[in-house]
């Protein structure tokens, strides 16, 4: 095998030296790139001095100034419309309650439409889930291709990461192809260290190769995280195993799961008939379904709820993925990691961040791929159930907290004319509802929907329409629960056999469960949303969270 | 086995046939569900069906189980809550609602309702027997109230007129040194000022909670000793005495009137049809104060501040809220205690809670007390569960 030869398509020697130069000038960056020599892998516009851009305080002048107004934008557009409703309510409940009504018809057909999403992607993950994926890439030439599984860590117990480990060693492909590399975080101490020796000495001889990275702490500009770890292991295991063996950066596809992902046997065989059947496979991330199991029958209901709607949504994805951006775990070639530069170091969502930094880069002309395959991770779960209902809302916070991304994609599509004006335009709309409706949906829908009736005049009060307005919504939202139903069924079919020592009853409590939704999608959902986007609105920024992945063990 | 998977992605010519298929229905069901909102209906009942606009009753009832009756049709269940009922579908026009259960009087109004808006009303419902609870000076160890001196039969035949739940001790010949001194007597005793030996208990219980009431004799806050008042007030609802006859008048804000003082007027000729001339004469007074400009082409909601209420033509010998309401009066006439409503459109029901012609009755602590004689009694106004 050779060496892969860098894309030096952009090369522009003038303008390296100008960016050296910016580079030793700002600090800020250099961090950045200080573990490649030069830039000259990275697409052109990943070599912009603003492509890896965290937040507005990162960048100057007029670039600085439009970077912060579209921090302040979502945040404004969520509370103007809730408040506006409020107003709405006050001043005019007239159009108030007509407004409300539309909502309530409005949320009852996007019900519909995730529902039918929904069912079917269920359907075609049940399908897949059947295939004899080993089987049907025989027809392939794929022996070249090399995996690597990049397992960020910080403190997450030993039997959390050796039942990743286990479930790779079993699944159903050449372990010899595969490249574990477990990632730890020097701040993480000791016993993470000897946590990652352990795990070396039990299978290193399992599968191709088995590097453990350490991630310095305190990089300056970096902040602490799964994105600035994942991004020093992908570096490490490119200088000590790709270049050392000759593997080229486009025959090896980089999976980074988080380090609670199960595997399910044929996933890497998945993976590869998507990566060989891909339209443009180099330019293609590929998205399993994150299915939040492993642990579902220790955490309590709301945990359950929060954890399957997270799946169901992702399941939605899965049948529109011109919506779609990468989520949690999932695989990509590492030839258009390094051409970007791996993930990016200073920000919180780093796991959707990197699908927008390959869209960008290579000019819109980037997909997702969904594999409509599962991988089981946790519910987050903690010991007690206030535990639970915290660590659930810091874990949604950070999610939501992706709202950075929006920025990130509007700032950029502002400076990369390459990128088709309608694909642009398509794109901001689709994230910004996105965002918007994350947001107030919940709470237009549970709570602001009856403002007209507290807060409407005496003139509206004895209308027939105020007296109607409670009843349509409720009838309207009672409909709507059939989406939940829908919901109910589908979940039974994904949680892992029952353990002995659980009753029976416990499948009629996981059925019943789902009508703790309106509550979840407020607690987990809108609020933390909106903690997030106005955080971000008052450059109040977040940093990265790590969700413990502890598993309750309590039989 | 198959090169690749059967079931393919949901193809995107799929989705959006599906989602235009929604915004069809958004677009159709829409303005379907905001016209019937707003009370539009479709009638088939005529030959030739047509659109009309409807109104709507919202009705309070005092108990779980009262039916009501919309001209004289019994209403099906359609509770909104245990004691609240929203009735749509009411063509424009005069209704007539009954309310009524079972050991209890029926409370009846004519109502009007127009197209696009609720009519709001309180029903309530006194015992159709007076429903007493005797209190006698004594108890027993048991807690039962007793009455020594006086026969078992002397009591029943003398309040043979009302029912109670609660067992009393009449006998002639029992002896008080084994018995309590009822407290509760003394404290209602002394409301009549037949006592004073309780003063302390009965000024913590009264003040407690008729804090809000104002007395014009006294000018200050009611004490235990209070004989029967010319003005109450309590929340924002006055009710006062001037001349023989006596008055509630709003006192608080305008946004917060009760329903009753308001009219959806049109003309004046369609107001005195619809909730009676007494009624009209307070809204004229109200256009009387308002720019000719604005009463010329007057259509809407215009409010009184004040309702007479309907004594009956018999002289008022004490008033009071009726405890816990302020829609509600008391009133102690020539012939009996009666409760009434403030509610004066088309007429205020009147109903007699306690008959007779030499009694005395307070209000205190939430509770109606009368004395008949030489007997306190507590009158109820909910039948027992029993």
């Amino acid at each position: 095998m050779t060496k892969n030869n860098n894309n030096c398509k952009y090369y522009n020697p003038t303008k390296l030296v100008i960016y050296q130069l910016f580079l030793l000038l700002n600090q800020r960056y250099t961090q950045l790139y200080v573990f490649m020599e030069d830039d000259t892998h990275l697409l052109k516009y990943a070599r912009r001095s603003d492509f890896r851009v965290g937040r507005a305080t990162e960048l100057s002048g007029k670039n600085r100034a439009l970077y912060r107004m579209l921090e302040i934008l979502p945040g404004v557009a969520s509370w103007a419309t809730l408040m506006g409703v409020i107003l709405l309510s006050i001043y005019a409940p007239f159009v108030a309650a007509y407004f409300v009504i539309a909502f309530a018809i409005y949320w009852l057909l996007k019900t519909a439409f995730l529902t039918f999403h929904l069912r079917y992607n269920w359907k075609r993950m049940r399908h897949h889930m059947k295939l004899d994926w080993a089987q049907m890439i025989d027809r392939f030439e794929y022996g070249h291709l090399y995996h690597m599984v990049i397992l960020p860590f910080y403190k997450e117990p030993e039997s959390v990461i050796d039942a990743t480990l286990t479930s790779l060693a079993h699944s159903n492909y050449d372990k010899k192809s595969l490249i574990i590399v477990l990632a730890a975080e020097e701040r993480a101490g000791k016993e993470a260290q000897q946590i990652a020796a352990t795990m070396k000495n039990k299978w290193n001889d399992t599968f191709g190769s088995f590097l453990i990275t350490t991630h310095p702490q305190d990089v300056p500009g970096e902040m602490a995280g799964k994105g600035s770890n994942a991004t020093y292991a992908a570096e490490e295991a490119r200088k000590h195993i790709l270049d050392p063996h000759g593997i080229r950066y486009n025959h090896t596809l980089v999976s980074i799961f988080d380090i609670d992902t199960v595997l399910y046997p044929d996933y890497f065989n998945c993976l590869v008939w998507h990566f060989m059947t891909a339209e443009r496979p180099l330019k293609s991330s590929f998205q399993p379904v994150p299915v939040f199991n492993n642990n579902i029958w220790e955490a309590p209901a709301i945990a359950r709820v929060v954890a399957m709607s997270s799946t169901f949504w992702e399941m939605v994805q899965q049948e529109r993925p011109e919506r779609m951006a990468t989520f949690s775990s999932h695989s990509v070639s590492f030839q258009a990691l390094y051409e970007v530069g791996y993930w990016q170091s200073n920000m919180v969502s780093e796991d959707s961040r990197i699908y927008w930094n390959l869209l960008l880069a290579n000019n819109g002309e980037y997909d997702v791929i969904p594999l409509s395959y599962p991988v089981s991770m946790d519910a987050n779960a903690a010991p007690t159930l206030w535990g639970t209902v915290k660590n659930i809302y810091r874990q949604h916070r950070r999610w939501t907290y992706g709202v950075e991304n929006f920025v990130y994609i509007v700032y950029h599509f502002t400076k990369n004319k390459d990128i088709p004006l309608r694909k642009r335009i398509g794109i901001t709309l689709q994230q910004a509802e996105g965002y918007w409706s994350l947001v107030t949906n919940p709470i237009m829908l549970f709570i602001l929907g009856w403002a007209p009736i507290f807060l409407g005049s005496q003139e509206f009060h004895q209308t027939v329409l105020s007296y109607n307005l409670p009843i349509m919504v409720r009838d309207l939202l009672t409909l709507a629960m059939f989406g939940l139903v829908v919901s109910s069924i589908i979940s039974l079919t994904l949680i892992p056999p029952r353990p002995n020592h659980k009753s029976r009853f416990i499948y009629l409590v996981m059925a019943v469960q789902w009508i703790l939704v309106p509550v979840t999608m407020i607690i987990f959902s809108a609020i933390p949303g909106l903690d997030a986007q106005t955080r971000l609105m008052f450059g109040k920024y977040m940093g990265f969270w790590v969700t413990p992945k502890a598993r309750i063990t309590n039989h | 086995m198959p090169a690749e998977p059967q079931i393919k992605p949901l193809a995107y010519k799929k989705r959006k046939w599906f989602f235009r298929l929604l915004i069809l229905t958004f677009a159709c069901v829409m303005p379907l569900v905001v016209f019937y909102a707003t009370g539009y209906r479709f009638d088939f009942s005529k030959v030739s069906p047509n659109i009309i606009s409807t109104g709507g009753i919202y009705i309070s009832v005092p108990v779980d189980n009262a039916d009501i009756y919309i001209n004289e049709e019994l209403v099906q269940d359609i509770r909104v809550f245990r004691r609240a009922s929203y009735i749509q579908n009411l063509n424009a026009g005069i209704h007539r609602v009954h309310v009524q259960s079972d050991g209890l009087q029926t409370w009846v109004k004519e109502l009007p309702v127009q197209s696009h808006i609720v009519t709001e009303v309180q029903a309530f419902n006194m015992p159709s027997v007076p429903h007493i609870r005797l209190i006698g000076g004594w108890v027993s160890g048991t807690g039962r109230q007793v009455f020594p001196k006086v026969a078992t039969t002397t009591i029943a035949q003398r309040f043979s007129f009302a029912s109670t739940t609660e067992q009393v001790l009449a006998s002639t010949t029992i002896s008080t040194t084994t018995l309590t001194v009822n407290q509760e007597y003394d404290f209602v005793r002394s409301l009549f000022g037949t006592s004073s030996e309780s003063e302390t208990l009965v000024g913590r219980v009264v003040q407690g909670v008729n804090e809000a009431f104002v007395f014009t004799d006294s000018g200050a806050t009611t004490t235990a000793t209070a004989t029967p008042t010319t003005t109450i007030v309590s929340r924002d609802m006055k009710l006062y005495e001037a001349d023989g006859e006596v008055y509630a008048l709003w006192l608080g804000r305008e946004s917060d009137i009760p329903y009753y003082f308001c009219v959806n007027y049109q003309a004046a000729s369609s107001t005195v049809s619809q909730y009676g001339e007494h009624v009209y004469e307070g809204v004229a007074t109200v256009l009387a104060t308002m720019p000719i400009t604005e009463t010329q082409n007057l259509s809407g909601r215009v409010c009184r501040d004040q309702i007479r209420i309907d004594r009956k033509g018999k002289e008022v010998k004490m008033f009071d809220f009726f405890p816990g309401s302020t829609d509600l009066v008391v009133m102690l006439l020539d012939d009996g205690l009666y409760v009434t409503e403030i509610d004066d459109r088309a007429w205020q029901n009147v109903q007699l809670l306690y008959p007779g012609n030499n009694i005395d009755a307070r209000i205190a602590g939430g509770r109606i007390y009368v004395k008949d004689g030489e007997y306190l009694m507590e009158v109820l106004t909910e039948l027992s569960a029993q």
